[in-house]
């Protein structure tokens, strides 16, 4: 209790909102106007109503955005001694949505809380981070030890196996590719991260024949070989990929490419939404939402850089990889490149669990730059 | 604590080339797309923008000259499977297989094929089974109406009919030849359509109406054809004949008033003919060598150029001598003597035929046999009709011998309708007409009505006045007795040809030949037309034997049906 009380009397004395970053701030906003437009067009366009799904979205990003800001206020040090109830409640949201969620298109996701659907995958990203921080910055140099290493992996593992199952498989990966780049970024031994890189390609082919399920072996094959079910799943990628033809250097405009209009492309709100943003913007758009992800990505990189601790440092590796890995991979998936999961393009795709994990978790690194110089103020 | 950026700063470089990496890949699919495959891929968004259907146009009724229906469309069902959206292809293969004919293990089979998308299960369903399938409600399973076609008569008339096949499209006769007539134009639905394949109420979209199909009425009277299957089926079945055909013509008009051939079919099951030989109509296609009846032919050219009368005689022996020594041969080398050319007819001689050829010349021969349309289509408005063979002195195939041979009929090969057509002329005072099946074509609009349709005088009417008596004469005397029609007046001559073999030469032996009959009557105002061809028949090979009787019958029903009155009523007591 007497940390929490510390803790708490820190950020009093440090935070120095000078240190705050607008140009992340900045590319997350343009990021979600630029998905607000994006949502109105795939919906059909038309005059915004409230339960129009740009409008719902506008909400989530409302709500969305104090939390960034009461985070960033909150001094980063006290979420780390909140990491193991966040951590415990991360996995019980899991649980309970095994045990009461709803069955959406065969996954179960979700919880249903009212008028609303509540995805606590989505929180677990950040949940984990915040967890592996903590776990990594209390080891300190104890991480070289193999026991740690293994035991960083099995607190990532836990909860991406509850989500596995659900199934989530592209969640799943996000964790993965959290843990490696956060192990990365930790006082461990290189072997260890490279002995589980040179494993991968024999754990990969294992899970391939003995862990996946058939559909889902077929699902990887389709989406890179969608002519192997034209009417089926691969139907949607043929159609994504048409969509994004069709936009050219320019797009089609604000109404989007034919495709969408009528609704030859599917889940354009949501997974396939980058499809139907480069049908609307064609290539100069595309090129402008990279650029403005590399740019996000660039700045809390920084962050990563300029982290007074390591515990700030694994926070923004950890943020960073999300961010960064579930846009590519969306992105990747429109294009054919990477295997279609339910992962959403981040601050684009309509869901205010997504968003508010990514505005939280921005929150956080914010808070990492905004009350990283108190150890300099106190010296100086 | 310090900073350990050293170590950090080293492994961000790592994260900024895996950005860097995944950014310029996806940025390279996105070029890919939208700069170099932008038109393809354009050109494949407009192929799904618009969607065409074809909307199936009811095919017409065929009527018989009553308005009795030989073809028509009855609402059927063809059922299909979405194989993947099968749920239970045990349970589904178990439900169908008692409604729509098929074993359970076929059925399932058929819907766990791999690789395949789509099966058509059955086709042709009736209303009820269909709607018991569609009370199921199994998930994967379609239904889509297919109209059946039915010919509620069976195989009557089945080769003048012929049938529509799997695609709903007139294969063999009346439903091929006027397949654009009866079948209508297809409608068709071009659309703006979304993803389920709906066609987008408001959006952009062309629609063409089908055109049904008129309604045909034929020429052919059902009574007829009755008279003329059921004579064709005894005589076949009394002289274990291979096949045959009868024909009767209206001579005036050149109207089919039946036509019909053994062996036959039933268009409702043409699925299940092995052998699709019947299929076709040899009163059109099968071309034969006619013998003796082909004299009729060279009588009138003989009669009509004036190289000889009805008493012109001639003392020709057994046979005919030819330059190179060739001996042609009356039938069973008879010698008739002094015969006029009546009796020429009566005795069926072939020495008197090649008289008159001999005085008619080769030229003027081949141009008279041409005239009555021997050697081409007579443009009946039946399909796959042939023409026959005449080889004329131009031809490389001609000889003396062909010619000789010609006057009586072997070496030229003729069909049934040609024949039937050439004697209609002599019956309606010289004129060829073109025979025709489809007397009216209705369709909404109007009704369009066959004229009859003479092609060209052949003969002057005197040759045919001639000729006519002259054939009355040989039945009244010859065939007296034998297939006369007591108390009427009737034109025929006989015919026993030899089939050609393959090998050269003439078949020999048990039903080797053809046996036909060709006629008209009553002579005082010829109403009909009759050719009886009996192919093969194998007790006995004459054609006043074999197809005779099957003559005399269809005449004596004719003449009872439509009510016509004997020209000598006082023979009907005293004939025999």
């Amino acid at each position: 209790m007497g940390t929490v009380v510390t803790s708490l009397q820190t950020h009093r004395r440090a935070a120095s909102w000078a240190a705050f970053d607008p140009y992340m701030a900045i590319t997350t906003l343009v990021l979600i106007g630029f998905g607000l437009v994006a949502i109105w067009s795939a919906e059909g366009g038309g005059a915004l109503r409230l339960d129009s799904l740009a409008v719902r979205q506008f909400i989530y990003a409302l709500i969305g955005l104090p939390l960034l800001i009461g985070l960033s206020w909150v001094d980063y040090r006290y979420i780390k001694s909140m990491a193991w109830p966040i951590y415990g409640l991360t996995l019980a949201l899991l649980i309970l949505v095994m045990l009461v969620g709803t069955n959406i298109g065969g996954s179960v996701r979700w919880i249903e809380l009212g008028p609303i659907t509540v995805q606590p995958s989505e929180p677990a990203k950040l949940g984990v981070i915040v967890a592996l921080a903590a776990f990594i910055a209390n080891r300190g140099e104890e991480m070289s030890r193999l026991k740690n290493f293994v035991l960083s992996g099995l607190l990532v593992a836990l909860p991406a196996l509850l989500v596995y199952q659900q199934p989530d498989l592209g969640t799943a990966g996000v964790f993965a590719a959290i843990w490696l780049a956060m192990v990365l970024f930790s006082p461990t031994r290189l072997l260890y991260v490279a002995g589980v890189l040179l494993a991968s390609p024999v754990v990969a082919l294992f899970a391939w024949k003995y862990v996946l399920h058939d559909y889902m072996r077929e699902r990887l094959l389709i989406s890179f070989e969608p002519e192997r079910d034209y009417f089926g799943a691969g139907f949607n990628i043929i159609q994504a990929q048409i969509t994004i033809g069709t936009g050219g250097w320019y797009g089609n405009g604000l109404a989007g490419s034919m495709q969408s209009q009528l609704d030859l492309l599917r889940v354009r709100t949501t997974d396939f939404i980058f499809a139907h943003a480069m049908g609307m913007f064609g290539f100069i758009g595309g090129v402008a939402l990279i650029v403005t992800y590399l740019i996000l990505l660039w700045r809390t990189s920084h962050v990563v850089t300029v982290a007074p601790d390591l515990f700030g440092r694994l926070l923004a590796v950890g943020v960073t990889v999300m961010i960064f890995f579930q846009a590519f991979v969306n992105m990747g998936m429109n294009v054919g490149i990477m295997p279609v999961t339910g992962l959403p393009l981040p601050f684009i795709s309509l869901g205010g669990s997504s968003l508010w994990t990514l505005l939280a978790s921005l929150g956080v690194l914010q808070s990492v730059l905004i009350h990283r110089r108190r150890i300099g103020f106190k010296l100086g | 604590m310090h900073r350990p950026g050293g170590t950090s700063s080293r492994r961000i470089y790592l994260l900024y080339a895996c950005f860097v990496l995944f950014a310029g890949a996806v940025g390279y699919r996105v070029f890919s797309f939208q700069v170099m495959q932008g038109p393809a891929l354009a050109q494949r968004a407009e192929e799904f923008r618009y969607r065409e259907d074809l909307v199936p146009a009811h095919r017409g009724d065929i009527l018989d000259a009553r308005g009795r229906v030989l073809a028509t469309d009855v609402p059927a069902d063809r059922i299909s499977a979405i194989i993947q959206e099968v749920e239970d292809p045990r349970k589904t293969a178990q439900l169908l297989a008692p409604l729509i004919g098929r074993s359970e293990d076929d059925i399932f089979a058929a819907l766990t094929q791999p690789d395949k998308e789509w099966v058509v299960l059955q086709r042709r369903l009736s209303s009820e089974a269909s709607q018991r399938i569609r009370e199921l409600n199994l998930p994967g399973i379609v239904l889509a109406p297919e109209p059946r076609r039915v010919y509620p008569m069976g195989s009557f008339a089945a080769q003048v009919i012929g049938f529509v096949n799997w695609e709903y499209a007139g294969a063999y006769g009346i439903e091929a030849a006027y397949d654009d007539v009866v079948g209508g134009v297809p409608g068709q639905l071009i659309g703006e359509r979304d993803a389920a394949g709906n066609v987008i109420a408001l959006g952009q979209s062309v629609w063409n109406p089908p055109r049904d199909g008129a309604t045909l009425v034929l020429t052919i009277d059902s009574a007829v054809q009755r008279i003329a299957e059921q004579a064709l089926r005894e005589a076949v079945e009394e002289q274990e004949a291979a096949g045959g055909t009868i024909i009767v013509q209206d001579p005036k008009t050149g109207a089919i008033l039946a036509m019909a051939s053994l062996p036959s079919f039933d268009p409702n099951h043409f699925e299940d003919v092995e052998d699709p030989g019947p299929f076709g109509n040899p009163a059109v296609s099968a071309g034969y060598e006619p013998g003796s009846t082909f004299k009729i032919i060279t009588m009138a050219l003989g009669l009509d150029a004036g190289v000889v009368t009805p008493g012109t005689t001639v003392d020709g022996g057994a046979y005919r001598e030819l330059p190179d020594g060739t001996r042609i041969y009356n039938a069973l080398h008879q010698e008739f003597g002094i015969e006029t050319m009546t009796e020429v007819l009566a005795h069926s001689s072939n020495v008197g035929a090649m008289f008159v050829a001999d005085r008619l010349g080769a030229e003027a021969f081949y141009e008279g046999v041409r005239r009555f349309g021997f050697g081409e289509p007579t443009g009946v408005d039946l399909p796959a009709e042939s023409g026959g063979i005449v080889h004329a002195p131009d031809s490389p195939l001609w000889s003396l011998t062909t010619f000789y041979t010609n006057a009586f009929g072997q070496g030229v090969t003729v069909t049934p309708i040609q024949l039937v057509n050439a004697v209609s002329a002599i019956a309606n005072g010289g004129t060829l007409m073109r025979p025709y099946v489809v007397q009216e074509i209705r369709d909404d609009e109007k009704t369009t009505v066959t004229h009859p349709e003479p092609v060209r005088r052949v003969v002057r009417p005197e040759t045919a006045k001639q000729l006519t008596d002259m054939l009355v004469q040989v039945m009244e005397t010859e065939y007296r007795g034998k297939f006369d029609i007591p108390g009427y007046r009737v034109a025929a001559k006989t015919g026993t040809a030899e089939i050609p073999s393959p090998a050269g030469g003439y078949e020999t032996g048990d039903g080797s030949t053809i046996a036909s009959v060709v006629g008209f009557g009553p002579v005082e105002d010829p109403q009909f037309t009759v050719l009886v061809k009996i192919d093969r028949p194998k007790k006995s090979p004459w054609g006043e034997r074999a197809a005779g009787p099957a003559f005399r019958k269809v005449f004596q029903e004719l003449f009872l049906l439509y009510g016509i009155p004997p020209s000598q009523p006082a023979e009907l007591d005293g004939g025999s």
